[in-house]
């Protein structure tokens, strides 16, 4: 029997029976549906975190803090020089962390002060709400958080006009504020609902609190395949490194699990359909027990009846999958058009809460393929195995 | 050609060698002591078939005749292939029925025999061309081509103008004609027929039986017939009476070769093997 004879028969389903093909397909789709929905939600929000988190300048960067515990050891500049003779080293920064007080004119507010270059933002992977980093070469110009702004009621959707004075200690934690001379105009607003940081450039810092230890280093490697190398060269210095890739794989660690619990909710939808699927496919033998047999009679082998029985589990499996994409992909942009209307309307940021990667399209309808051959398999040996004679008796 | 129209049977007491041997090239059809038992329940067995022997020769048109129960439908069905006796030799044209696989059995209801059923058993959800063409789509035959010889077959059966509707849209008679065409699509020598009148009134019941001896006088089928129906008995070239599982009797109406006077003139005379 030619396949294309299999696949004809096989499409009378469309023709026959129209209400309950549709009703199966309906079923499968709605499985699919909700398994796509799920996972795709699962790869958006790791992927809507993961690019919250780290820019591409920040995969390639590394950081280093000063040794704590047994042998403690300082962060010096004799380090950044050597870190910086360091093969495939592009830049060495370093990052001086201190407590400080600020004002935008009204009473005044304690803040962290981070005094960073310029590369700081892309190494460190901050977005901005508003605005840009500071200028290489401007000395008046700072960054600062969303959360600071809130801390002093200033509107977070805009660069606050009044400019900042600023004090802060000379080194480390004492409470013993200098004033910075210079008064500072806000640029940058960078995201961040929690802490109330002010970003100021490093050499204006430096000269007013040369005593303060080097809170942090930040290296930037030229590819992403030497951080591991530059990490272990580090190590051995006895620093502790830390790269956003470690926060990354262990984030996708923790998205794998979401995306297992997601899909099996979804798993759970498309064993119900196919429950439903098989006893349509049960049924749909009885009743046809005796064309079963007519075509037996007429010379059809019982590989001829398992193929038009299993093709037709096939179509309604591929036709599931078909539909449930469809379905999970309006009704994920449903969703995500409603999270984005409120989210403007609260002055938050639009996003794509889902994700849909090309090869998890393509293992869907495979999958649902999968389910159908299963699902259909029993049925169709069931029908291929008639005996004719008693078939055709079959009312 | 030879002809057994002498043996007048007693019981089951068929000598094989009396067939077998000299039957030549012109046996088809050949039934050597087979039995046919049932399993009932697990210590009930019932046995339809009492040792039944017979052979059928190329071109000849045999009926069985005997009342319901008698076992000629189980008969019909072991030669057709879709049951096995359960012991005993049937063979066509040499080929031991028994013996073959399954997908060989299919080849074999696919190009050697053509069966018509007393319910017709067309597909009611495919069109009349596509009851026609289905045997030939088992065999593989491209779609054009089966088309072409599905709706060759009707317009023979003077059915062309109904090619496409659906059988339940047809009178018996109609009906009945179709299954004849569609026992036909793969050219099969051999046409065993199942009461083929069971279901009709009398007259779409005289035209069936009409087209059955123009296939076998005219187009030269081997006709196998199963029917409790006197009033057809004078179609045959032979009637086998069958009681309680066996032939007791086998009447010669008249040798191989030799037809009936065609009753009615309308039958197309045309070959049905020219296509």
């Amino acid at each position: 029997m030619r396949f294309i004879d299999v696949i004809r028969i096989a499409t009378r389903i469309f023709k026959n029976n129209r209400l309950r093909t549709f009703l199966t397909i309906l079923g499968v789709s709605v499985g699919i549906g909700t398994i796509v929905f799920l996972i795709a939600l699962g790869y958006g929000l790791q992927k809507l975190t993961i690019e919250q988190i780290t820019g591409t300048d920040a995969l390639t960067a590394l950081e280093v803090t000063p040794s704590v515990g047994d042998r403690p050891r300082q962060l010096t500049d004799d380090m950044i020089k050597k870190i910086g003779a360091f093969d495939n080293v592009q830049t060495v920064e370093a990052v001086l962390a201190l407590s400080g007080q600020m004002s935008f004119g009204g009473p005044p507010g304690d803040v962290s002060v981070y005094a960073v270059s310029d590369d700081y933002f892309s190494l460190e992977g901050l977005s901005f709400a508003i605005g840009e980093k500071m200028g290489a070469s401007v000395a008046n110009e700072a960054v600062v958080t969303s959360a600071l702004l809130d801390q002093f009621s200033k509107d977070t959707n805009r660069l606050p006009d009044e400019k900042i004075s600023i004090g802060y200690s000379k080194a480390g934690a004492t409470n013993q504020f200098v004033s910075d001379s210079v008064e500072y105009k806000v640029v940058g607003i960078v995201i961040d609902e929690f802490e109330p940081n002010i970003y100021l450039p490093y050499d204006n810092v430096r000269k007013l609190s040369p005593e303060s230890s080097i809170h942090s280093l930040k290296i930037k490697v030229n590819s992403q395949e030497n951080i591991g190398a530059i990490k272990g060269q580090i190590s051995a210095m006895g620093y502790p490194v830390t790269t956003v890739i470690d926060t990354v794989d262990q984030l996708e660690r923790g998205f794998s699990v979401v995306r297992f619990a997601l899909g099996l909710l979804g798993v759970i939808a498309l064993l119900v359909a196919s429950i439903g699927m098989f006893n349509t496919l049960t049924i749909s033998l009885l009743e046809r027990i005796k064309e079963v047999g007519i075509m037996k009679a007429l010379g059809a082998a019982d590989k001829d009846i398992w193929k038009i029985f299993l093709a037709e589990a096939m179509l309604i499996g591929f036709c599931g999958g078909l539909v449930g994409l469809a379905m999970g992909f309006i009704g994920s942009s449903f969703i995500n058009y409603i999270y984005n209307y409120l989210a403007t309307s609260y002055q938050a940021q639009e996003v794509s809460l889902f994700y849909y990667p090309l090869w998890f399209v393509l293992m869907i309808l495979a999958f649902a393929c999968l389910v159908a051959l299963v699902t259909g398999f029993y049925p169709a040996r069931r029908a291929a195995k008639l005996n004719p004679l008693q078939a055709l008796r079959y009312e | 050609m030879k002809v057994v129209n002498k043996k007048i049977v007693k019981k089951s007491v068929v000598k094989k060698q009396g067939i077998s041997h000299k039957a030549g090239h012109g046996v088809v059809i050949e039934c050597v002591d087979v039995i046919k038992k049932y399993q009932l329940a697990k210590d009930k067995v019932i046995e339809i078939l009492h040792g039944v022997n017979f052979e059928i020769y190329a071109t000849e048109y045999v009926i069985i005749y005997g009342p319901s129960g008698c076992g000629k439908s189980t008969l019909l069905n072991l030669v057709a292939g879709l049951e096995k006796p359960s012991s005993g030799s049937l063979k066509i044209r040499g080929e031991e029925l028994s013996k073959l696989s399954s997908t060989q059995l299919a080849r074999h209801h696919r190009t050697k025999i053509g069966m018509v059923f007393q319910q017709f058993n067309l597909i009611n959800n495919l069109s009349v061309l596509e009851n026609v063409a289905l045997p030939n789509i088992f065999s593989g035959t491209k779609f054009s081509t089966r088309s072409k010889r599905a709706k060759h077959l009707l317009d023979h059966f003077r059915l062309g103008e109904l090619a496409d509707k659906i059988p339940t849209e047809l009178s018996g008679g109609e009906q009945q004609r179709v299954a004849l065409a569609r026992a036909l699509a793969n050219n099969p020598w051999i046409l065993l027929v199942d009461e083929p009148t069971g279901n009709l009134d009398s007259k779409s019941a005289e035209e069936v039986m009409e087209w059955l001896e123009h296939l076998n006088s005219k187009s030269r089928r081997t006709i196998l017939l199963v029917t409790h129906n006197p009033d057809y008995l004078h179609y045959a070239h032979r009637v086998m009476y069958m009681k309680d599982g066996q032939i007791v009797n086998i009447k010669k109406n008249r040798p191989i070769g030799r037809h009936m006077a065609p009753q009615s003139d309308e039958l197309s005379t045309e070959k049905l093997d020219s296509f």
